[in-house]
Parts: C-alpha cells; sequence; structure tokens
C-alpha cells in the first residue's frame, strides 16, 4: 500500500477505533469500578485487573506486531512496516508501563510487597527496556535506512522474550498467579468478573490500534512533507 | 457513597491506578493528533512563505 493512499484512507478508521474505543472503556470501567462485588480473597484491590490485565495483554501483542513487522522490513524493505515499527513502540513502552505500574500497586495489597525479582515480573520489565531500547536505537543511528535494519533485528531478537513471559508462571516458582483466560481451558474468573474484564481487554485492543494507527499517520506525512500530495493535503484544508 | 470511593483500605491503590492509566491512555491518544495538525500547520506556513 502506497503512504497516500494508506493516509487518505486511514483517517475514518482513527476516529472509529477511538470512538468505539472509548465507549468501551468507559462502559466496562465503570462496570468493574462500581457494579462488581469485592473479589472474596482480594477484597476491592482486585479492581486494578481492569487495568492491569489489558495493559500487559497488549504490551505482548505490539511486541509480537513489532517483531513480525521486523521480518516484513528485512525480507521486503517495506517502508509501511518501519513506520508501524516507529509508530508502535512508544505505545508499547507506555502500556508495559502501565502493565508493571498497575501490577506493582496491585502487589503492595495483595502480597504485601510493591515488588518481588521474580521471573513475570523480571521478564515484563526486559520488555519495558526492550520497547525503549526500539525508541533510543531509532534516534541514535543516523541514516533511517540503517536504523530501520537494526530496530528490526532487535524487534526479532527480542521477541524471545515473548515465551518467556508467558510460561514464565510455569516454569519457575513465582507469586504472580498463572494464566486466568486460556483458549483451552475453561477461565478461572467468575463470568461476574470476566465479562467486564473481557469488554476492557477489547476495548483497549481497538483503542491502542487507532493510537497506533493515528502515529503512523503523523509519520507517513513527516516522511512524506516534502512531496506533492502532501504539500495539495495541507493546502486544501 | 464515601465508603463506595474508600474501597476499604484498597481505594488508594485502585484510584491511584485508574488516574495514572486513564491520564496516560487520554494522552496517548492525543498526541499523534495534536502533532498532525502541528506539522500541519508548519507545513501550510512554510508553503505560504515560499
Amino acid at each position: 500500500m502506497s503512504p497516500e493512499i494508506f493516509f487518505r484512507g486511514s483517517l475514518m478508521w482513527v476516529y472509529c477505533l477511538y470512538l468505539i474505543g472509548i465507549l468501551g472503556l468507559s462502559l466496562g470501567t465503570i462496570w468493574g469500578l462500581f457494579f462488581v462485588p469485592p473479589e472474596k480473597f482480594q477484597g476491592d484491590s482486585f479492581r486494578i485487573m481492569f487495568i492491569h490485565v489489558p495493559a500487559a495483554h497488549l504490551s505482548q501483542i505490539i511486541y509480537i506486531g513489532i517483531a513480525v513487522a521486523g521480518v516484513v522490513y528485512i525480507v521486503w524493505r517495506t517502508k509501511m512496516a518501519d513506520v508501524f515499527m516507529a509508530a508502535a513502540a512508544p505505545v508499547g513502552l507506555i502500556t508495559t508501563g502501565l502493565a508493571l505500574l498497575s501490577g506493582i500497586v496491585w502487589g503492595k495489597p495483595t502480597w504485601g510487597t510493591w515488588w518481588v525479582w521474580d521471573a513475570r515480573t523480571i521478564s515484563v520489565l526486559i520488555l519495558f527496556f526492550l520497547f525503549f531500547g526500539q525508541i533510543a536505537l531509532r534516534q541514535a543511528v543516523s541514516r533511517p535506512e540503517r536504523a530501520a535494519f537494526a530496530v528490526s533485528v532487535l524487534a526479532i531478537v527480542g521477541a524471545i522474550n515473548i515465551p518467556i513471559i508467558k510460561y514464565s508462571v510455569e516454569w519457575f516458582t513465582t507469586l504472580h498467579q498463572p494464566a486466568s483466560i486460556t483458549l483451552t481451558r475453561e477461565s478461572a474468573i467468575s463470568m461476574v468478573f470476566l465479562i467486564p474484564l473481557l469488554i476492557n481487554i477489547a476495548s483497549f485492543y481497538i483503542y491502542i490500534a487507532g493510537v497506533v494507527l493515528a502515529g503512523m499517520r503523523t509519520l507517513v506525512l513527516r516522511r512524506h512533507k516534502h512531496t506533492s500530495w502532501v504539500q495539495a493535503w495541507t493546502g486544501s484544508s | 457513597m464515601l465508603e463506595a470511593f474508600a474501597m476499604g483500605d484498597h481505594g488508594v491503590y485502585v484510584w491511584s491506578v485508574y488516574i495514572v492509566s486513564i491520564g496516560f491512555l487520554i494522552g496517548l491518544g492525543m498526541y499523534p493528533l495534536m502533532s498532525l495538525r502541528h506539522l500541519k500547520r508548519k507545513n501550510s506556513n512554510r508553503e505560504e512563505i515560499e
């Protein structure tokens, strides 16, 4: 897809994704905060789950997306794959930061400590630094093609961390509970909690897809600012 | 009403996470839109000068 077609065709998608995402997040959050009873063992602190779980899910999915885009860039030199990596890395950094922060705050009333150095927390912290590394590496390399190549390699190598995050609670002894929602087994969470959680997870995905798409549009405009179609667009409206 | 917000002893944990997260999510959503508007204005100003 050419950058111009992408730029012109994606505006409506951005607004639709933002709107659906915000509505869904509002619904899931209000439901989770005010209409769900306290959990039997954790009391009200479990409500942090409605932020923590979607943020943690999404940070891994964003990294997988970046790693796939890295492969696409290295094999086919697709410029839009590079644009995706550049737009998604800061978003991944923020979502991973939110997952870590909400986990830290949830840990205090639940485990009695803010932080433990176990496999799950360390592997997610590594994911945070991998996103940070993506951004720093792109800034550090002056030639855009070389920067894109270097970032792609880092993304692919760093992808080894994703299965480590997923299976860390099974491979190692950790305070963190195993996955409560899986595709293969029945959910360990009661439906009362599961419905608002699923609404928030889906809405997080939709909203963040809109954010990444909006970021890609900005990057496309910045990278093509001297082309005739960008000048026509800026002059026309 | 206040009890519902206090959530026992857990209100401070829950609300701090939600306030920070909502702030970051709004910022994430606004940043690319503001950047695009800024770029557009910069480009059209340059065109006028040229």
